[in-house]
């Protein structure tokens, strides 16, 4: 099992490398950071050369890389403008744990997403709970009672919330139960932000936050999951062993949760693990309607500002978490069934 | 997204099962279930419906009237004249969600085509002929599928942003907008295919009639394309239709956050995108039309697909 | 299913519960939280941010020499007085400016605040070691000195007019940044730049939730009247929907930049609009570059889409924030409309589609062939105009393109992303290198109120040699640029103001800029917030004198 985690994390360390190295010629050029700085004007060409030179734009891409990659350190740039390299630079790159520094809020990249990242994963980890509940839920109730009344009802509505597009949930939930509730003097849903701020800090407000959000990030999934849970389940039925199971004589119950929900599941764990960083997909469009203050959000404004060294941190964190899950989905799944040997 | 992706994984099981019991009579077979399958009848009519909408649509209101804007109507509920409505330069939605369905369709069509043709060629060199070639190709393609669609996506869409000029064809302009676009979508989506389509050539090639084929002098290519393509064909059209359903949603997605398609061309995601702020202004006829379309269109899709599915898949006993 | 049925039964009683706990909250502070649609990056406007939102922010914890008030009257807060040729602060050239300082003023942790600081700022904008935005104006002082504690002497190399609303916007703590600027060589990664250390406004920071908000409490140490409110909440919602939603359910009680369709919604339900001028105008800019556009420079196109486009409609329609008669934004007559220096004589131009026509014809522009579109020479009235994707611009494109058709000119549409749009010539803006006949946005003169502009002025013509000129319109009319010129040097208002009369005739008669609205800056303001007096710069000077209502 050790031996199978290591030679997989070897494995996955030129796919990095390929992946940061298409990463940043790609970020290098989706805009100029420099142009406007955010604001209303247009920055002045020595205003320009000067942040230039003292940000180390000026040097060559492949050198960026190199910064980017091992740091600064050992390179003297020219801060003042005579053309003579003056001032070491203050870089330990990637490989030594610093991401860079933002363009935009100068300050370094790993704390501007550890700001961002708790609460995304507050939101995505409860959504995620949320749906997978829901989804096994939902799916082996259609799965006991194929084609009734109920099991088309839930088919029919899978199909059409599956068909949505995530904004159009998640304007609509807002609309009805923060704006429409409100008016009609219901129990009414807050529109923005993770809590009230002045208030003190409490679970049940930050829940209260999450409920729309997390719906809009989970309604979508439980309908897909639940298909799947749902044809799992019905394959596992149909077999030889659960007929075997209830000719030994064993109970409904117990067979369903012992044998038919366990195996039912299998595929479940592989989705779930493959999904989870991209599960920030949606997180982009939910947190940026919902005020969210979270990584879908940051992205959206670094890709606004060409902030590239946020964005770079960004995604390659993101491929990290993908290779990652992508192992220990291996792990569980192999856990779950002792079929299979890492 | 994801799970429709998905669904695509399962077609490379069956399809596996497929080529080994009936090789010949699949296609009769599979329309015999299709047309059983309930549900997919209702997509193929459901699509054939939305499609009549935008072509005789575009023969009843001709391009200048989706255009046509007059302020002093602005923002009407829907009425008799404007059953749509108008949105806030009084155009007819109703006009202009034809017109910007057929450029929604055809974003969709193009993508899908793109990203089959990336994956096929992709899956098959890296399944037939194997060795380097598959695994620099396997590793790429891995690179691709390590970061989340969208955000590779709207990242593509910023790089390719405002660097394509307008395109004029068969008599309309065209934003350059619409062939980033296309051009994203097609480069992002073909990684599912890609490995399907390799798994399904790393099964087939070691085929009997593959052998038979290699012994009487076939060379490669008759083999990857006369012998196997047909054999693979099954799980492609499946990931084609479920596809297109995806490039819609993600046309639609990339609009809405303002990096997709841009005036003056309009899609049914961009006329969303505009009416965002509609929601809390009550003006309910700006953002349902164009979204309902999206779904429906969608819905018959997802629908077909399933039912092509399960018309191509021999152990499913239904309906 | 029991198992599905207590699980939804336990996630409803969870939900309700949560609903009920944080409805509870018992507020006796009086506090005040504003929307914005951006988060800024940093507070340390000018230096670290260049964002029209940290600018905004910065009169709540900073104090700067003198700020001006929604009358646009200078005050001073760290200066005794304005200094002008009359009280000796500016010398008789016009070139050395001398600020006198209240001996009252205090950093929010007890340190008097000198003239040292003043040196200090000067220091760090100049300093190599500092990455910072702009170091305008600073870079254009020969020197700052401090002959006393309480005396300032700044020493212009050339006469500055603008000088008044550019120098010491902001002022920073020598004591606190100076032993950072030693050890590290640079305030580029001082914490002080996300959340000042100490502050001369009548708020402190203490508290910055990434994504969420800002807290500002109220400075006990301020050497002014002290603030009212105990707190202000600064809110991202960077969703103009979202803003709205929290607008309607009181959840904020200011909100900026409001669309004006979300204005008229708001101020139904119950929420005040209102108009800042700061400035800013949307008007259309003409390709005067050499070997394009041909068309475009001729004056008679551009008198044929002056008078071929009903801005006056565009703005009653479009533009409406309320119910009112007179509730929408105006065409501007000129560039510097609506401030001491617009000329009143200058009219704008009709919509007269009859005479764009007969403009048209007179100058030989005629539909030979009957498509609707008008020739010369075989050459076809076709017409580019850009601008950036905002909604609004792109709606009012579609609409002057159909009224521009009327009259026989054929406009296509372009809508760039913003960065390369508002880019310039030297990073490859198509508009800067003169790819379009003519395009959109909106401005306002570069040190507002100041009049001062240069945007017309031959020196600020792009080209490869100066890749960032701010002239991409590539005009140089000597007799403008003169007058241009001129105006700079006139210390005497009156005198400068008839110059300016004369640049706005010329530019009308020429067409060389087409005003298409006046565009304040709205503001949407609840009905419990007081003593909100918004201003165009500094615009919130009076924080301190904000309150709430019960």
């Amino acid at each position: 099992m050790l031996r199978f985690i290591v030679r997989r994390l070897i494995q996955s360390i030129p796919l990095l490398f390929l992946i940061s190295a298409i990463l940043f010629v790609i970020l290098n050029n989706i805009g100029d950071p420099l142009a406007t700085l955010g604001g209303r004007q247009r920055t002045s060409a020595a205003e320009r050369d000067r942040l230039e030179r003292q940000l180390g734009l000026d040097q060559p891409i492949h050198m960026q890389y190199i910064f980017w990659l091992i740091g600064n350190d050992w390179f003297q740039f020219d801060s003042d403008g005579d053309g003579v390299g003056d001032r070491y630079g203050t870089r330990r790159g990637i490989l030594r744990g610093d991401l860079g520094s933002s363009f935009r809020e100068r300050r370094p990249v790993s704390d501007v997403i550890s700001d961002r990242l708790p609460p995304t994963l507050l939101l995505m980890g409860t959504a995620y709970v949320f749906t997978i509940i829901m989804a096994l839920g939902v799916g082996i109730y259609s799965a006991l009672r194929p084609y009734s009344r109920a099991d088309n009802v839930i088919t029919a509505l899978s199909f059409i919330l599956y068909s949505m597009p995530i904004f159009w949930i998640a304007l609509s939930l807002l609309w009805i139960f923060a704006v429409t509730f409100k008016q009609a003097g219901l129990p009414y849903l807050p529109t923005v932000g993770m809590y009230e701020p002045g208030q003190p800090v409490t679970v049940a407000q930050v829940a209260r936050h999450m409920v729309l959000p997390v719906l809009s990030l989970s309604l979508i999934s439980i309908a897909g999951y639940s298909r799947y849970v749902r044809s799992g389940m019905l394959e596992v039925i149909n077999s030889d062993y659960i007929r075997t199971a209830y000719a030994k004589g064993l109970s409904g119950r117990r067979v369903l949760y012992r044998h038919a929900l366990k195996n039912a599941s299998l595929p479940l764990v592989t989705l779930i693990g493959l999904d989870i960083p991209f599960l920030l997909g949606g997180a982009v469009v939910t947190e940026q309607i919902f005020s969210w203050p979270g990584m879908g959000q940051l992205f959206i404004n670094a890709l606004d500002g060409a902030d590239f060294p946020v964005l770079m941190g960004l995604l390659m964190l993101i491929a990290l978490l993908v290779v990652i899950f992508q192992i220990l989905t291996d792990v569980v799944y192999a856990l779950i069934d002792p079929r299979i040997r890492l | 997204m994801a799970a429709s992706q998905r669904s695509i994984d399962d077609v490379v099981n069956l399809q596996q099962h497929d080529s080994l019991v009936m090789p010949r009579t699949l296609a009769g077979l599979a329309w015999m279930r299709f047309r059983r399958h309930r549900m997919a009848m209702v997509g193929l009519i459901m699509l054939g419906l939305l499609i009549a909408y935008i072509v005789i649509g575009s023969l009843v209101f001709t391009e200048a009237f989706a255009n046509f804007n007059n302020t002093r109507i602005r923002v009407q509920p829907p009425s008799l004249e404007h059953p749509f409505g108008t949105d806030e330069i009084g155009r007819s939605i109703l006009a202009r969600t034809i017109y910007g369905g057929q450029i929604s369709l055809i974003i969709a069509l193009l993508s899908v085509l793109l990203s089959i043709t990336i994956g096929t060629a992709i899956g098959v060199i890296a399944g037939y002929y194997g060795k380097l070639a598959d695994s620099v190709l396997m590793r790429f393609t891995e690179a691709v599928l390590s970061l989340p669609t969208l955000l590779l996506l709207l990242v593509m869409a910023k790089f390719f942003g405002g660097r394509v000029p307008d395109l004029a064809l068969l008599g309309r302009t065209f934003s350059g907008s619409v062939i980033v676009i296309i051009l994203i979508i097609g480069f992002t989506s073909w990684t599912y295919l890609a490995r399907l389509v390799r798994s399904s050539y790393l099964t087939l090639k070691e085929q009997d009639f593959v052998l038979a084929a290699r012994a009487l002098g076939a060379s490669d290519r008759q083999i990857v394309l006369r012998h196997i393509l047909p054999n693979a064909m099954a799980p492609i059209l499946v990931a084609a239709t479920l596809g297109i359903a995806n490039a819609i949603l993600q046309e639609a997605y990339i609009s809405f956050l303002g990096l997709g398609v841009q005036a003056p061309t309009a899609t049914w995601g961009s006329m969303m995108q505009g009416a965002t702020g509609a929601i809390t202004r009550g003006q309910w006829w700006l953002w349902f039309f164009p979204g309902l379309l999206i779904v429906l269109t969608v819905l018959g899709i997802n629908f077909l697909g399933d039912g092509l599915r399960d018309a191509l898949d021999p152990r499913s006993q239904r309906g | 299913m029991h198992f599905r049925k207590n699980l939804l039964g336990a996630i409803t009683i969870l939900m309700m519960v949560s609903m009920v706990l944080g409805g509870v909250g018992a507020q006796n502070t009086k506090s005040l939280s504003l929307a914005f649609v951006q988060e800024i990056d940093s507070l340390n406007f000018g230096m670290y941010s260049s964002q029209f939102f940290s600018a905004l922010l910065t009169t709540l914890w900073n104090s700067p020499a003198w700020v001006f008030d929604d009358q646009l009257n200078p005050i001073p807060r760290l200066a005794a007085e304005i200094p002008s040729t009359d009280n000796g602060g500016v010398s008789p050239d016009g070139k050395t400016i001398t600020i006198r300082l209240r001996d009252d003023i205090v950093w929010s942790d007890g340190e008097p605040i000198t003239s040292a600081d003043f040196v200090f700022t000067y220091e760090m904008f100049m300093a190599d070691g500092n990455a910072v935005d702009s170091r305008s104006p600073y870079s254009l002082m020969e020197s700052v000195t401090a002959p006393d504690s309480q005396t300032v002497v700044v020493k212009f190399a050339d006469v500055y007019a603008p000088w008044l609303t550019s120098i010491f916007t902001l002022v920073h703590p020598k004591h606190i940044l100076e032993p950072i600027f030693e050890a590290e060589g640079t305030l580029d990664n001082a914490s002080y730049n996300r959340i000042p250390t100490v502050s001369s406004g009548p708020f402190v920071v203490s508290e910055w939730q990434t994504g969420n908000y800002i807290l500002f409490t109220r400075n006990e140490a301020y050497f002014d009247e002290p603030a009212i409110l105990d707190q202000i909440f600064v809110r991202f919602i960077p969703d103009d929907a979202a803003q709205v939603a929290a607008l309607i359910n009181r959840d904020v009680d200011l909100g900026i930049f409001i669309a004006p369709d979300d204005a008229l919604t708001l101020q139904r339900n119950g929420i005040d609009i209102i108009a800042v001028n700061s400035g800013y105008n949307e008007g259309l800019y003409f390709n005067f570059r050499e070997g394009k556009a041909p068309a475009i420079k001729e004056l008679a196109v551009r008198q044929a889409i002056a008078y071929g486009m009903d801005r006056q409609g565009i703005v009653e329609d479009l533009l409406r924030y309320g119910d009112g008669p007179d509730d929408h934004n105006v065409v501007a007559t000129n560039f510097w409309y609506n401030t001491p220096w617009s000329n009143p004589d200058i009219q704008v131009e009709e919509y007269n589609p009859d005479l764009a026509r007969q403009i048209l014809e007179e100058a030989g522009w005629i539909d030979e062939d009957g498509d609707g579109i008008r020739e010369k020479d075989g050459v076809r009235l076709r017409l580019t105009w850009a601008t950036n994707q905002r909604r609004l611009r792109t709606l009012v494109q579609a609409v002057g393109q159909q009224q521009l058709a009327e009259v026989g000119i054929e406009v296509q549409l372009v809508n760039l992303p913003s960065d390369i749009f508002f880019g310039s010539y030297g990073d490859g803006n198509p508009v800067a290198l003169g790819e379009y006949d003519f395009w959109e946005f909106s401005t306002t003169p570069g040190s507002f109120p100041d009049p001062n502009h240069v945007y017309w002025t031959c020196a600020e013509i792009p080209s490869d040699d100066n890749p960032s000129g701010a002239n991409d319109m590539a005009l140089c009319d000597e007799e403008l640029d003169a007058l241009f010129q001129l105006q700079r040097t006139l210390a005497d208002p009156e005198a400068r103001q008839a110059i300016f009369y004369q640049i706005q005739q010329i530019m009308h008669d020429n067409v060389y800029w087409l005003p298409m609205w006046h565009d304040p800056d709205l503001y949407a303001l609840s009905a419990r917030f007081e003593n909100a007096r918004i201003a165009p710069i500094f615009q919130f000077w009076n924080a301190a004198n904000w309150d709430v209502s019960s």
